[in-house]
C-alpha cells in the first residue's frame, strides 16, 4: 500500500511533468503542407492506393490524427514526413522525367513487397493504410503496364551490330581510370573475377552480368554476408536487351557498369558500401557530387537481409 | 607444458573439423557460385518462355573467335543454362537459379585447313542435335566488357 503522504509528495513532480509536456508541444513547428503543383499522373485505382497508404508522408497532403500531433510523437512524425518528402513527393511527382518516374514506381512496389513501406511504426497506428493483396496486384500490374516490351527492337539490333565493329578493332591500351565523385574507382580487372550471378530485367529491359572479387566470392560461399567483409567488391555490367516474341532475350549494346566496394571506414553512412556508376563505353562517372552515393544505398536497403546486395545466388533451399 | 600444448592443439583440430561437418549439414542455406574454372564470359542470354538464363563461357581462344568470327583449334566453349528464378528482393528481375544443363564444345584441326568441333553434354538434357548445338554455341558474338 502506498501511503497518502507519499502520493501528496508526488503531486509537485506530476505538475512539473505536465508543464514540461505542455511546453514540449511548442518546441517545434509542425510540418506544413505546401501546394500540390504537379501531382502524380496515374489511373485512379492506383492513386487511390498511394493516397491511403503513402500520402501522409510522401505528399503535401499530409493528414494526421490527433495522436500524431502530440509531442514527442509529433517530433518523430515531422522528422519522417520531411525525410519522406525529400526522397519523392507525390504532389510534385510529375516534375520528374518519365524514366525517373518509372524507376521510382518500381522501387515503390518493391519497398511494399519487402514490407518496408508504409513504415511499420505508422502502419501499426494507421491500420487503414495497410495494402491488401489486391492493392499489391494493382500496383504490380501498373508498373508492368508502363514498361512495355518492344519486340525485335531494330534500333537495339543496329546499335549491337555497331558495337561489334568497335569490338574487333578496339585496342586494349590502358586508359585513365575513371573515378566516381565519391572516390570509387573503376576496376578494369573485374573480367578476371568469378561471375556471381546473371540477371534479366523486365522493369527497365536490361540484362546484367555480375562479378565478385575473391573476398566477395568467399563471403557468399561461406555464408558470411551480414555484413560483407571489408574489401568485398562487386561489379555489374549492364546491357540493353533485344526481346523476341518467341521468348528469346539477347544482349544489345553495352549500357553501363556499376560497382559496390565495401569499406566500413570510408562509407559509414551507407553501411560501408561505396557505390560507383560508369556510363557508356567511355565510362563516364555518374553523379555530380559524392551525395549520389546515398541515392544508390537508399534503394539497396530493400536487400538488407542479404547484406544490401540483391543479386547473390539463391540459397539451396530456394533452387527448383 | 608441451604435452598440454599438444593436447590443446588436438582439441582445436577436433573442434575445427566438427565445425566443418556442421557446415555441410547446413546445406539448405548454402549459396552456390558456378565454378567456371577460369573460363571467361563470352556472352549471356535468356529465354522467358523456356524460363532459362544462360552464360556462355570460353577460354582465351574461344573468346577471341567470338570477337573475330574466325575459329582456331583449341577453343573451349562451355554453355551453362540455368533455370530462371525470381529475384527475391526485386519484382522486375529474374536471376539464374539451379543449373539445368552444361554443354561443352571444343575445336580441333581436322586437317591443315579445316577446323572441326566436338560436342558433349556434361550435365542435364538438351534438345537439338549435336550439329545444331555446335552451330548455335559457336556463333555467339562476344559481349563488350569495357
Ligand atoms: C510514416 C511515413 C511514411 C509512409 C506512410 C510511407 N513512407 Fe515511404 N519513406 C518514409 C521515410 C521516412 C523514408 C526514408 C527511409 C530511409 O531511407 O531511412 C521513406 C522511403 C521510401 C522509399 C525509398 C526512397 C529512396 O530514397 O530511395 C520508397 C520507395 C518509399 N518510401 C515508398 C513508399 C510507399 C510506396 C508508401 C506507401 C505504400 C510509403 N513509402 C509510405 C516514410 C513513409
Ligand atoms: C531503384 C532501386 C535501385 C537504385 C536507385 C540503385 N540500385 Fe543497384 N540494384 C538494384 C537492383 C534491383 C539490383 C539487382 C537486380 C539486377 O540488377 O538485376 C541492383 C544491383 C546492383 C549491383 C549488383 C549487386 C547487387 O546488389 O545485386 C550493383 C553493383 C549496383 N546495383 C550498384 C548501384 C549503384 C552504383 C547505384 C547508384 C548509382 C545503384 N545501384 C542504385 C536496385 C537499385
Amino acid at each position: 500500500m502506498v501511503s497518502s503522504k507519499k502520493i501528496k509528495r508526488l503531486w509537485p513532480i506530476a505538475g512539473i511533468l505536465l508543464v514540461g509536456f505542455i511546453s514540449m508541444q511548442f518546441i517545434q513547428v509542425p510540418v506544413q503542407n505546401d501546394k500540390v503543383t504537379h501531382p502524380i499522373n496515374a489511373p485512379e485505382e492506383v492513386t487511390k492506393i498511394f493516397r491511403k497508404a503513402c500520402y501522409d508522408c510522401h505528399s503535401n497532403e499530409t493528414k494526421f490524427n490527433w495522436f500524431d500531433k502530440v509531442a514527442p510523437v509529433s517530433w518523430q512524425v515531422d522528422h519522417e514526413v520531411k525525410k519522406a518528402r525529400s526522397r519523392f513527393n507525390f504532389s510534385t511527382f510529375d516534375t520528374l522525367s518519365a524514366t525517373d518516374q518509372q524507376v521510382r514506381l518500381w522501387e515503390m512496389v518493391n519497398m511494399v513487397l519487402a514490407g518496408k513501406m508504409p513504415l511499420n511504426s505508422y502502419a501499426t497506428l494507421h491500420p487503414e493504410a495497410k495494402l491488401t493483396p489486391h492493392d499489391v496486384e494493382v500496383l504490380k500490374n501498373y508498373v508492368v503496364s508502363i514498361s512495355p516490351t518492344k519486340y525485335h527492337d531494330r534500333s537495339q539490333i543496329k546499335s549491337a551490330e555497331e558495337e561489334q565493329k568497335v569490338l574487333v578493332d578496339r585496342s586494349t591500351a590502358s586508359k585513365n581510370i575513371p573515378v566516381a565523385p565519391n572516390g570509387v574507382r573503376f576496376i578494369p580487372d573485374y573480367k578476371n573475377w568469378e561471375v556471381i550471378s546473371t540477371t534479366s530485367r523486365f522493369d527497365n529491359h536490361t540484362m546484367r552480368v555480375i562479378y565478385g572479387n575473391k573476398v566477395t566470392v568467399n563471403a557468399i560461399r561461406s555464408g558470411r554476408i551480414k555484413p560483407f567483409p571489408d574489401g568485398a567488391a562487386i561489379v555489374k555490367v549492364v546491357y540493353n536487351i533485344i526481346e523476341e516474341k518467341n521468348g528469346e532475350v539477347y544482349p544489345g549494346a553495352f549500357n553501363n557498369i556499376q560497382i559496390m566496394i565495401k569499406d566500413e571506414k570510408r562509407f559509414p553512412e551507407s553501411k560501408g558500401w561505396g557505390f560507383g556508376k560508369f556510363n557508356g563505353t567511355d565510362l563516364k562517372p555518374y553523379g555530380k557530387t559524392a551525395a549520389f552515393n546515398a541515392t544508390c544505398y537508399n534503394c539497396h536497403k530493400i536487400a538488407d537481409e542479404t547484406g544490401y546486395v540483391f543479386s547473390i545466388p539463391l540459397e539451396n533451399k530456394d533452387l527448383k | 607444458m608441451i604435452r598440454m600444448k599438444i593436447f590443446a592443439m588436438l582439441l582445436f583440430v577436433i573442434a575445427g573439423s566438427y565445425g566443418c561437418a556442421n557446415d555441410t549439414s547446413n546445406d539448405v542455406h548454402k549459396r552456390i557460385i558456378y565454378n567456371a574454372h577460369g573460363l571467361k564470359v563470352i556472352t549471356s542470354f535468356s529465354n522467358r518462355k523456356q524460363q532459362t538464363i544462360s552464360i556462355l563461357y570460353g577460354n582465351a581462344l574461344a573468346l577471341q573467335s567470338a570477337k573475330t568470327g574466325i575459329h582456331d583449334q583449341g577453343e573451349v566453349f562451355e554453355l551453362v543454362t540455368f533455370k530462371q528464378a525470381d529475384n527475391k528482393f526485386w519484382y522486375g528481375s529474374y536471376i539464374n537459379g539451379a543449373v539445368q544443363s552444361i554443354e561443352l564444345v571444343t575445336s580441333y584441326a581436322k586437317d591443315k585447313k579445316v577446323i572441326d568441333f566436338n560436342y558433349k553434354i556434361v550435365q542435364g538434357q538438351v534438345s537439338g542435335g549435336a550439329d545444331a548445338r555446335i552451330n548455335s554455341i559457336t556463333s555467339h558474338r562476344a559481349l563488350l566488357f569495357p
